[in-house]
């Protein structure tokens, strides 16, 4: 119960700074949905949405950008704000000196990153609800999936932190890693759009899972069949990436 | 609170925004010496036209193309997007 203590203590310091990504996580998909969904949606539309599995191009897309941007925030909490308590404010030396211990800060990270993407899911939701997208009362269950999504990415992340002597190597990993599976992960189109090796890869990634499985959940299609696969894949991910991150946060912080 | 002692300047040959300007290029240089280090923003921001490229413009192109006709019905919705990029 002590990771509690972690949890609670990203929430006081949360209660000063909520007011930054209050707007980034409404807006965005606002802006996003408005964009691309309606104004690139009106193109497609205007053609057949067989590729789409018939559904409008708003409706596509909706889903695959709560995912995305689960991932998205997840990853940069993962990185900067980590390496600050890692290494330039040294908050993790400060609680390992109380009786916390590394294994706490793992799950109270990610406790918290939960909360938070939790709120982010809702917030995202209702503008879903506002483009009249959601078809199935399951939508409802794609908030815990979307957070399932976000905490796959927190942890692997966190591990790729735990390696990391300053923020350099951020910014290759975000254009590299983060951006390309942003792009094509099914977010945007469908992967089987992809030349198949592409799809391949695409098909090994944690975003394409959360992106099945919350279409599916909040559109119902019949991509929803393959939802144990999504699941399962999620859960063993966010699994092994938290064993990992803590095994390197453990070597980086306890002589 | 370091204090800074700032000698008194003698009178230059030139009005002073001129050397405020030759001062101003060390802040440049600064700058410039420690972007160096940090040469990964620049080479990898070659990559993120390209992904965009590849990502929206051919994937989401092949929704799009079959009858594309943003501006153009000679080019398909790739070649929009790098005219608008």
């Amino acid at each position: 119960m002590t990771a509690l203590r972690v949890t609670q203590r990203n929430l006081w310091v949360y209660r000063r700074t909520w007011r930054g990504s209050l707007f980034g996580s409404f807006l965005n998909p606002l802006l996003y949905l408005g964009a691309l969904g309606v104004g690139l949606g009106a193109f497609i539309e205007a053609q057949d949405t067989t590729a789409l599995g018939g559904v409008g191009y708003l409706q596509f897309l909706g889903p695959g950008l709560l995912a995305a941007a689960c991932m998205q925030t997840a990853s940069f909490e993962a990185t900067f704000p980590i390496m600050g308590k890692i290494s330039w404010r040294r908050n993790y030396e400060a609680m390992l000196s109380a009786p916390l211990s590394v294994r706490d800060l793992v799950l109270g990270e990610m406790g918290w990153m939960a909360v938070r993407l939790t709120t982010m899911a809702l917030s995202f939701m209702v503008v879903l609800v506002l483009f009249g997208i959601p078809t199935s009362p399951l939508a409802v269950l794609s908030i815990p999936a979307a957070v399932l999504t976000g905490l796959a990415f927190f942890t692997a992340i966190m591990a790729f932190t735990a390696t990391q002597k300053n923020d350099s190597g951020f910014a290759a990993m975000f254009r590299f890693v983060i951006n390309p599976l942003f792009l094509f992960s099914g977010t945007f189109f469908p992967v089987d759009r992809l030349p198949d090796a592409i799809e391949f890869v695409a098909a090994l990634t944690p975003l394409y899972h959360g992106v099945g499985l919350i279409r599916g959940l909040v559109l119902q299609t019949p991509e929803l069949a393959n939802w144990p696969i999504h699941l399962a894949y999620l859960v063993a991910f966010t699994l092994v990436a938290a064993r990992l991150a803590y095994r390197l946060l453990h070597r980086r912080l306890v002589k | 609170m370091a204090v800074i002692v700032r000698p008194t300047p003698s009178p230059a040959p030139y009005p002073a925004v001129v050397g405020s300007f030759l001062r101003a290029r060390r802040l440049v240089q600064r700058n410039l010496l420690v972007y160096r280090h940090s040469w990964m923003v620049v080479f990898s921001g070659f990559f993120e036209p390209l992904f965009y490229l590849l990502g929206i413009g051919y994937g989401l192109g092949t929704i799009v193309a079959p009858q594309a006709s943003i501006n153009d019905r000679r080019n398909g919705f790739c070649s929009y997007e790098i005219r608008t990029m």
